[in-house]
């Protein structure tokens, strides 16, 4: 029997490990190379600000106000982004912003995460009466209008970073759980899942390590997308100011202050501007090369 | 003799869906089956696809509820038992092992599955057991850390049979287990279940369409039509004489190794019934060479005898009679 058996086995599987296997996919990847090192250097600058940022963000001086960036004829080093209208440095309060949008995007992606991955999963693979239920829970969602609920919510009880992060996080779960149900419902059907159901595994276990692990290059891409589309809905309440609550230094918020000198001192709004396109187009690459580089056996 | 799992007038049947206003209709997969299971033999199961075989299995395995009718599992009804006292008793292997292995665990990690899940033994032991299995499949220990998109689909169906029989347990429901695979490593597979099953004393049910391979491994074959049990006997015997027309017909396409025959003709026609509007009678009779009166209309008789069993008028008169279609 073992000669026989051994006929058929006797090529050895390639060495290459599958994490090898992803990193070298992900230094390949150009996309995903320049986003994750704009994105590393973003994270670092705004993790780093305590200690990088020239000035403290909310000391005012209104003997110094609206001094421009360094590049324009007036500009000065010890402002090299320039002051805003109350003389407060303007680089360090785009390095602070930064970590505003950065806490903001990862914890709504969390929450929301959480929830919509839960209910997709549960939709994909129960199928049946409960797919009927959360299906309409998404539809009843998808029936909200973020930013009304977020003109309601906070018209009641006033808005806060931490209000901010809630409404978000309570709604922007819908695309992860349309996304994880349509892909739960492919795994669903595949034998794996029905020779660990005939092995008698439980219920719980067959979702977290039979299917999660199998849905998660979807769950990472939509978190990615979730992440940056948190950060420019927190940047447009926080311009129409139901958002983060000055002084913070908020990109959204500061881009609402300096609407009113836009056509004199257009680098007041530019500056953050870019911040923030910078960082929702570095996170949008690393998902997109996510994508690419996660999908198992290099099959997309 | 003893019965080993037993089927009563089982039946499965679907609510099938054609639209928001249309009427739900109910599609029988598997439309009265009883069939016994015996110790230690290998049953066939054949039958053209959509015959309902593969939700035979499903139930088989306790992977589906029966609509109606019952299991039995060594004497027990297999509603009444747990999960896990089942899968210690009864494991599938499926037919394409590029969809039946999670292409995220590793090799080590599938194989033992079915006794980590049973929570008895420690992780040491699982693994342990794991490699000694991956070994009695011809798999040296050096795959066990790869992952299944390492290893070529007859390695792969090695992994699923090592999976299967990790728990030794006492029947394997093969569904098609040598389909998805080239054919020459099918004849390895094969002689590799045969060579476990005289090892452990494993008894099987062997879902299949290569009927080749069903009469050389096959201890007694069920023919399935339409949801339906319409043959079954003896291996040698439903080879020798076959009595159903179906069965006949099965036969008869079998492709030759001889090229200058050419494809059979089968004389059933390309109509495989409307499973959702099955036709009355006989659900065989449409395409029938040997139809008679009554087929069209009443259920055929189930004859048993001789171990055998057939469902059909014409094989239930009696020999000599002139028939008029």
């Amino acid at each position: 029997m073992a000669g026989l058996a051994q006929a058929g086995a006797a090529a050895a599987p390639p060495e290459l490990t599958q994490r090898a296997l992803l990193w070298r996919r992900m230094r390949g990847h150009k996309g995903f190379l320049a986003g994750a090192i704009l994105l590393s250097l973003i994270i670092l600058a705004s993790l780093l600000a305590p200690w990088i940022s020239p000035h403290d963000p909310y000391a005012q001086d209104l003997t110094r106000r609206m001094i421009p960036p360094i590049w324009e004829a007036r500009g000065q080093w010890a402002h090299p982004l320039g002051t805003d209208n109350l003389g407060r440095d303007y680089l360090s309060r785009v390095l602070w912003g930064g970590q505003i949008s950065l806490l903001i995007g990862l914890s709504v992606m969390v929450i929301s995460g959480i929830i919509g991955a839960g209910l997709g999963l549960a939709a994909g693979y129960f199928g049946g009466r409960i797919d009927l239920a959360i299906t309409f829970i998404i539809t009843t969602r998808l029936a909200l209008p973020v930013v009304l609920v977020a003109l309601a919510v906070v018209a009641m009880i006033s808005g806060s970073l931490l209000v901010v992060i809630l409404i978000l996080g309570l709604l922007k779960w819908d695309r992860f759980a349309v996304v994880m149900r349509s892909a739960t419902q492919q795994v669903r059907g595949l034998d794996y899942v029905a020779a660990a159901e005939a092995a008698g595994a439980s219920t719980p276990r067959i979702i977290l390590r039979e299917v999660l692990p199998n849905v998660a290059p979807q769950l990472i891409v939509v978190a990615t997308v979730e992440a940056a589309s948190a950060i420019l809905l927190e940047a447009a309440l926080s311009f129409l100011g139901l958002g983060v609550q000055p002084p913070l230094p908020s990109w959204g918020l500061m881009i609402s202050e300096a609407k009113a000198y836009m056509f004199f001192s257009f680098w007041l709004i530019a500056i953050p501007g870019s911040a923030l396109a910078l960082l929702v187009l570095a996170i949008n690459l690393v998902g997109d090369g996510l994508r690419d580089v996660l999908a198992p056996d290099g099959r997309a | 003799m003893t019965i080993l799992l037993e089927a009563r007038d089982v039946t499965r049947s679907f609510q099938v869906s054609r639209g928001l206003f249309a009427p739900k209709r109910r599609l029988h997969a598997v439309n009265g089956v009883s069939l016994a299971v015996e110790e230690g033999e290998i049953l066939a199961i054949v039958g053209e696809s959509g015959c309902g075989k593969s939700t035979l299995a499903r139930m088989l395995l306790g992977l589906l509820p029966a609509s109606s009718g019952e299991i039995r599992l060594g004497g027990q009804d297999m509603r009444a038992m747990g999960r896990l006292d089942i899968a210690r008793r009864v494991q599938p292997v499926f037919q394409d092992p590029y969809s039946s292995l999670n292409p995220r665990r590793r090799i080590a990690e599938i194989v033992a599955l079915p006794m980590e899940v049973q929570g008895k033994a420690d992780a040491a032991t699982c693994r342990r057991a794991a490699l000694e299995m991956l070994e009695r499949v011809g798999l040296p220990e050096r795959f066990a850390q790869a992952y299944p998109a390492q290893l070529s689909g007859g390695q792969r169906q090695r992994v699923a049979i090592a999976r299967a029989l990790v728990m030794r347990p006492e029947l394997v429901i093969c569904d098609e287990p040598t389909s998805a695979l080239d054919v020459s490593v099918q004849s390895q597979i094969l002689n590799l279940l045969m060579d476990l099953r005289r090892d452990f004393g494993t008894t099987f049910v062997f879902i299949s369409h290569n009927l080749a391979v069903v009469e050389h491994i096959a201890s007694r074959v069920a023919v399935m039509y339409l949801g339906q049990v319409v043959e079954l006997a003896e291996t040698a015997a439903l080879f020798e004489a076959p009595r159903h027309p179906y069965t006949q017909a099965l036969l008869a396409s079998a492709l030759t190794p001889e090229p200058g025959l050419g494809i059979p003709e089968t004389g059933l026609g390309l109509a495989f019934p409307d499973p959702l509007d099955p036709p009355p009678g006989c659900p065989f009779h449409p395409r029938c060479p040997k139809r008679i009166a009554p087929c069209d209309s009443l259920a055929p008789p189930v004859i048993r005898e001789a171990g055998r069993l057939v469902a059909c008028h014409f094989a239930a008169q009696p020999p000599g009679t002139s028939v008029t279609p």
